[in-house]
């Protein structure tokens, strides 16, 4: 079984070379018309990311036309209740990298919430479009960052929007933060003083007690020796189609 | 005294002839007009998010035939059925026959079977050892599930007695997104059982899809219910706080434990990672009463010491209410 899931993706990545071509080829018709087919195309195979050669195809597109589709996304944007098409365009939002994505994101972060349908007595249900809604909220956090670690001369801009978010929208700071630890590393501590005493436990890095260190490293060996192999098997499967 | 008579016969009369709730719910039943409409044994399978009007049909939620790796297995398949829909009714109604479908426009598996299928493949999928990873060790043997993913694969094996179709939408009025996704019978002297409705297949993408089951499972076996006051936003799916260990928290734990996996996972693709992080902050935000102090930070380890962060310790002196909580108590 180790090898057949890499083999299963390699082959997969074959046949969706030769689907693909057919989307390649088609004439474009004008450029509105095309950016809308590449954003189509970039939804439907975001779930698959680089293993689709349409969607690697399709997002070099949006990203050499990112004003163009981040003002096209925009609009969707923020006319759209809440649902997982909408999480789809803030994700892609972040991967087009464009400086304009900045302020739209903290619009989109900014957003009231709307009250969550009241749910029936003893019934588990769920608000779906109320989730989603929070969602894209997150989602435009994260999108912000991405933004920052695509763009090196946006870079300064995303990490200071972030920190406003963080300050300012209660609902994302968590993830505000959590976001700039991760594209900041150490310098993350600089940023303390911008924050309250309530906010302390994000700038101490979470370690379990010192009972569990020494099966924790040894655990982080093991773990690191597994997928060094996993790869290199996966390596020569790969290779081989 | 005859003017109130007259207005309860007018009552009476009207309630008569008007539609009742079931008939109103009835009408929201895409899957199962679907199956009572099939012709010749072929169904006609419901498009995504029924609540969520997309007229460009732009929705794709997670089922691309290529992120689909039990499609060319029939080993997979088996691996992938002796989760709980084995043993589960219904299925032959929602696609067992032709569950290797799909939708040429989009290439996505359309049956719910399918959809459910795609559910599992992110507990197995998630794992490197896939499908030969052995769920029948005990769930305290952490030598052998010595990451997080690894445990919760075999806790939901292990922990699941059947698993039913519905093809019934079970929302709370027509078109509402208000909906139940999956509903779990327990108690004692019954077997348990998790009853899987139609938003579950075509409303809510692959991984919100393996985090409801987690969440279910939660409450089968182990019978652990929620406790909130439903003074949170999921209302009366709420839990009191992250340390009652409850279905919100164990769901919480899985998708941080696929978050933090490798950033070239074969299966775990950056929109599936992105997408657990944003689902982990909505039940973070939404579904518990007190407020939850860890973040996605804080669980950077659980596929590293997953047993620290299920064990649960004895969280109150209090002789006559001594509970246990969460390790990582909030």
């Amino acid at each position: 079984m180790r090898w057949f899931l890499p083999l299963f993706v390699c082959v997969l990545m074959g046949v969706a070379t030769l689907r693909g071509s057919s989307v390649a080829e088609a004439p474009p018709v004008q450029e509105g018309g095309l950016l809308l087919r590449h954003l189509d195309t970039a939804m439907s195979q975001m779930d698959r990311g680089a293993g689709s050669r349409e969607y690697r195809e399709s997002l070099a597109f949006l990203r050499s036309h990112a004003s163009e589709a981040t003002a096209e996304v925009g609009g969707l944007l923020l006319e759209e209740g809440g649902g997982f098409g909408k999480w789809q365009l803030t994700y892609l939002v972040g991967e087009f990298g464009d400086e304009s994505a900045i302020a739209l994101l903290r619009l989109l972060a900014d957003e009231p919430l709307p009250e969550p349908q009241p749910a029936s007595e003893g019934r588990h249900e769920i608000d779906l479009a109320y989730t989603e809604e929070i969602a894209s909220r997150v989602q435009a956090v994260m999108s912000t960052a991405r933004i920052a670690s695509l763009r090196p001369n946006l870079r300064e801009q995303a990490v200071a929007e972030l920190v406003a978010t963080a300050r300012e929208v209660p609902l994302v700071k968590s993830t505000a933060l959590f976001e700039l630890h991760r594209l900041l590393g150490p310098e993350f501590q600089t940023l303390r003083s911008y924050f309250g005493p309530e906010d302390a436990k994000h700038f101490v890095p979470f370690a379990p007690p010192p009972e569990w260190q020494a099966l924790l490293l040894r655990r982080m060996q093991e773990h690191r020796r597994q997928e060094q192999q996993f790869q290199e098997t996966r390596k020569p499967v790969c290779q081989s189609d | 005294m005859k003017g109130l008579l007259i207005a309860a016969l007018i009552g009476v009369f009207v309630y008569m002839f008007m539609p009742s709730c079931a008939f109103l719910a009835d009408a929201d039943d895409t899957l199962c007009h679907a199956l009572a409409a099939a012709e010749g044994g072929l169904v006609n399978w419901p498009d995504d998010e029924r609540w969520y009007t997309d007229p460009k049909g732009r929705c794709h939620v997670f089922d691309n035939i290529m992120m689909s790796p039990w499609w060319l297995s029939p080993d997979d398949r088996d691996y992938l059925e002796r989760f709980g829909t084995a043993q589960g009714h219904n299925w032959g109604d929602l696609g067992r026959a032709d569950m290797m479908t799909y939708d040429e426009k989009n290439f996505e598996v359309d049956t719910p079977l399918a959809r459910t299928y795609n559910a599992y493949s992110n507990f197995v999928y998630s794992n490197l050892e896939g499908v030969d990873l052995d769920r029948g060790r005990s769930l305290g043997d952490f030598e052998y599930y010595d990451t997080f993913l690894k445990w919760s694969s075999a806790f939901v094996s292990q922990k699941t007695y059947r698993v039913n179709a519905n093809c019934g939408r079970n929302c709370r009025t027509v078109g509402s997104h208000s909906c139940v996704i999956a509903k779990t019978t327990t108690g004692p002297f019954r077997n348990d059982y998790i009853d899987l409705y139609q938003t579950f297949y075509y409303d809510i993408d692959a991984v919100w899809r393996a985090s409801t089951i987690l969440h279910e499972v939660r409450h089968a076996r182990d019978q652990v219910l929620h406790g909130g006051s439903t003074g949170c936003p999921r209302r009366s799916a709420c839990d009191r706080s992250w340390s009652t260990a409850g279905a919100n928290t164990y769901e919480m734990l899985w998708l941080a434990a696929y978050y933090w996996t490798a950033e070239d996972h074969p299966f775990i693709t950056p929109a599936r990672r992105a997408r657990a992080q944003t689902l982990f902050e909505t039940l973070r935000q939404g579904s518990f009463d007190d407020p939850v102090q860890w973040d996605l930070g804080s669980l950077a380890l659980i596929n590293e010491i997953p047993e620290f962060f299920v064990h649960q310790a004895v969280c109150s002196e209090d002789p006559n209410n001594p509970h246990r909580c969460l390790f990582l108590a909030n």
